[in-house]
């Protein structure tokens, strides 16, 4: 392949080159942005999932602890322990996931997930509510309040837990915002390779359009008025062309045709 | 005019851009591949095709006009500032379309103003981009191509003669393609001396790198949000301040020095008036802010003076120490420094000492001529004397430039600047230095200007590098038939 031919050819791949080459860089940026987004779903489930079964396990606790020391029910007294374990079963859970940004919070929460474990174990060691059901007084002849207790103690300690809980989630869902953002950014960027290159095919189509009309139209319309010249009034044909291609060959060659017939008349 | 030979010759220059932009892709890879990676291919990819169009169409031709070869020039380097500021569009971050632009038009015309607040937060390969943008502004980006591709012929002559000012051309006496060598080895090589005594200095090799190919463009582009400052080290100051220097003074007479010719560095009488200029000037701000107790000793006040005023005069930028605390003497012996600038015949912008030199002869002769008006004086400069067309032309572009800085400052304050910010901003971008004063001060950037002044300023980067001839003749349009 060789003049014209290549030209033309080189052109049209030159485009086809740019649109793929945009294409490909576009789906490489929505493949990414949809990993992106993905990822950033799965955390936010992830971190939602694992508050929702913190706030149950403290829940289930703190039903366990009023039913045995506001109603003396010795029966929870196990039962206290195993919600506690499970709560604590969570925070640990949770943990091995966290960022470092959130493992801050994780040890805040662990402090009071510890005292709270540490107001209702040391109920339930001094065994006050058993005395008090088998003796009706402690030995000592105070009475226990229960409530009071429960209002006292035991509500401090519960709500600083489950504050904790509700910063860890808040700091989660804080952390995913940069990953948002970086999202967004991507979303430029998968936009912005297209736009470009439609401006750049936009000035390579004027740019093909000009070449064409100059370096291989222009040439014809010259060699056809020239040897309609020639045909009709024998003004020699005389074209001046820049290009190396079958162009300068056929203007070659009307020009040798030209001279021969002149020598033959 | 053959449109077509122009954007052959534009293309070439795109060819060049295209090597520059995969070397910042090769750095990005390098880097784990940063998120620049894929923007700069692509970049890439794009101006090789743009680049290598023409080249398939256009048939090669040993002959130019001046007019094409304007066209050339000038095409070449607004075409550089788009297709420039393709990879930082791509990119995102900060970068809108205008401010992708300014970033562009700042690098290639090495004025080094940003409009970028948090310059460490871009990927290396993106920092590279940026400072190869104002590393191949500096020598010209036709000129890279001139001495690149050998096939240009006798092009080459047509070219380089547009590309470089008169004054520029004065100092050397080879043939062109010598010239176009020349200032390319010097470049190269001043460009490596100072990379490698930076490394020594202590910075790492990727910041040494960046400083360096910014020092020697005389740009100021930094990799730091505090500039120069960051590093806070007197010697590494005191590397940077040699660079800069001598990337302002002409390359043809450092060439001349280290070939031990007659006319060098230490005979020329522009060069003698530049560095006078500078220890001058550093000496009477240093003094200026002691007095005022800006600074606590007489050392820091002469360090940061010394920085300043080379960083400014050089139209360099970079940065030390936040001027706009400086005292109002000080501030205006560094704006003048920023209106006169280097030499002719470096990579600093500005009204080049050469032009205030002859203007000062000028004014002397014109005494002179007062006192004997039969008498016949001659100009001349280191022994040459200078012919009538040339000081016109001195004294014509002398009155263009502080025209263009007067409309300059005119539509910055015009669309809400204070005077300060908006006739430090023009002088600023017309010299090609970057920073300005007030709020384009050294410590500040460009990024909370309304999008019409950074338009405004982009343009008149533009203008200032091309020494506003150049840039101006394409608006007439019947110059184009």
């Amino acid at each position: 392949m060789k003049g014209i031919r290549k030209r033309v050819t080189i052109g049209f791949l030159s485009i086809v080159v740019l649109l793929f080459f945009s294409g490909l860089v576009s789906l490489f940026e929505l493949n990414h942005m949809s990993t992106d987004i993905e990822s950033i779903l799965d955390s936010n489930r992830h971190s939602i999932e694992l508050t929702e079964n913190m706030l149950d396990a403290i829940s289930a606790h703190d039903r366990a602890v009023v039913n045995y020391a506001v109603f003396r029910d010795t029966l929870y007294s196990d039962s206290c322990k195993v919600c506690f374990a499970e709560f604590s079963a969570h925070i640990d859970k949770a943990r091995q996931g966290a960022s470092k940004s959130t493992v801050l919070m994780f040890d805040s929460l662990c402090i009071n997930a510890d005292r709270l474990h540490a107001v209702v174990h040391e109920l339930r060691t001094s065994r006050t509510i058993e005395n008090l059901i088998l003796f009706d007084t402690l030995s000592n002849g105070v009475s226990f309040d229960g409530k009071g207790w429960y209002d006292r103690n035991y509500v401090p300690a519960y709500d600083a837990a489950s504050n904790s809980i509700m910063r860890v989630m808040s700091h989660a869902q804080i952390s995913l915002s940069p990953r948002a953002e970086q999202l967004s950014r991507n979303a430029y960027r998968a936009v912005t390779p297209v736009f470009i290159s439609l401006v750049v095919m936009i000035a390579i189509l004027l740019m093909f359009y000009y070449f064409i009309m100059i370096y291989a139209l222009k040439p014809i319309v010259e060699m056809n008025k020239s040897l309609g010249d020639w045909l009709r009034y024998k003004i020699p044909f005389k074209i001046k062309s820049e290009c190396r291609d079958e162009l300068q060959e056929l203007n070659e060659k009307i020009g040798s045709v030209t001279n021969t017939s002149k020598k033959l008349y | 005019m053959r449109l077509g030979i122009v954007i052959r010759y534009i293309g070439i220059v795109l060819l060049v851009l295209a090597a520059f932009m995969l070397m910042a892709a090769g750095i990005s890879y390098v880097n784990n591949v940063d998120s620049a990676y894929s923007p700069l291919v692509m970049s890439s990819l794009i101006t090789l095709l743009i680049g290598c169009f023409p080249l398939i169409f256009v048939p090669k031709t040993d002959r130019i006009s001046q007019k094409e070869g304007y066209c050339i020039v000038v095409g070449a380097w607004v075409v550089s500032s788009v297709v420039g500021m393709f990879p930082y569009l791509m990119w995102g971050g900060e970068f809108t379309l205008l401010n992708a632009w300014f970033e562009s038009v700042s690098g290639f015309t090495t004025t080094g103003a940003s409009i970028l607040n948090d310059i460490e937060a871009l990927p290396r390969g993106l920092q590279f981009w940026r400072v190869a943008s104002c590393w191949i502004g500096g020598v010209g980006v036709v000129m890279f191509a001139l001495v690149i591709l050998p096939s240009i012929g006798k092009s080459k002559m047509m070219l380089s003669n547009v590309e470089l000012s008169s004054l520029a051309k004065d100092n050397f006496h080879y043939r062109t393609q010598t010239i176009v060598r020349i200032i390319l080895s010097i470049y190269v090589g001043l460009t490596i001396i100072t990379l490698l005594t930076l490394k020594w200095c202590g910075m790492n090799w990727f910041d040494a790198l960046c400083h360096a190919m910014s020092a020697c463009s005389t740009c100021g582009f930094s990799n730091k949000n505090l500039s120069v400052g960051f590093f806070n080290s007197p010697i590494i100051e005191l590397v940077l301040i040699v660079a800069m220097l001598v990337s302002g003074m002409h390359f043809g007479l450092i060439y001349a020095t280290i070939t031990r010719k007659p006319n060098n560095i230490f005979r020329s009488e522009i060069t003698r008036c530049y560095l006078g200029m500078f220890i001058v000037s550093s000496v009477l701000i240093a003094i200026s802010l002691r007095a005022a107790d800006v600074y606590p000793s007489v050392i820091s006040s002469l360090r940061h003076a010394a920085f300043q005023t080379a960083s400014l005069m050089t139209t360099s930028g970079f940065a030390t120490a936040n001027c706009n605390t400086w005292t109002p003497f000080a501030i205006l012996v560094l704006m003048f420094c920023m209106l006169v600038c280097g030499c002719a015949g470096s990579t600093s912008g500005g009204l080049k000492v050469d032009r205030l030199v002859l203007a000062v002869k000028m004014l002397r002769n014109k005494i002179q001529a007062q006192q004997h008006p039969n008498a016949v004086v001659r100009i001349k400069v280191d022994g040459y004397t200078q012919d009538r067309d040339m000081l016109n032309t001195v004294m014509i572009y002398i009155v263009a430039f502080m025209l263009l800085i007067l409309i300059g400052t005119f539509v910055n304050t015009l669309f809400g600047c204070d005077l300060m910010t908006g006739f430090s901003a023009a002088l600023a971008c017309a010299s090609n230095v970057g920073p300005g004063f007030g709020e384009v001060g050294t410590m500040d950037n460009y990024s909370q200007l309304p999008a019409v002044l950074k338009l405004n300023l982009s343009i008149m980067m533009l203008f200032g590098r091309l020494e506003i001839f150049g840039l101006i003749q394409l608006f007439f349009i019947r110059w184009w038939k």
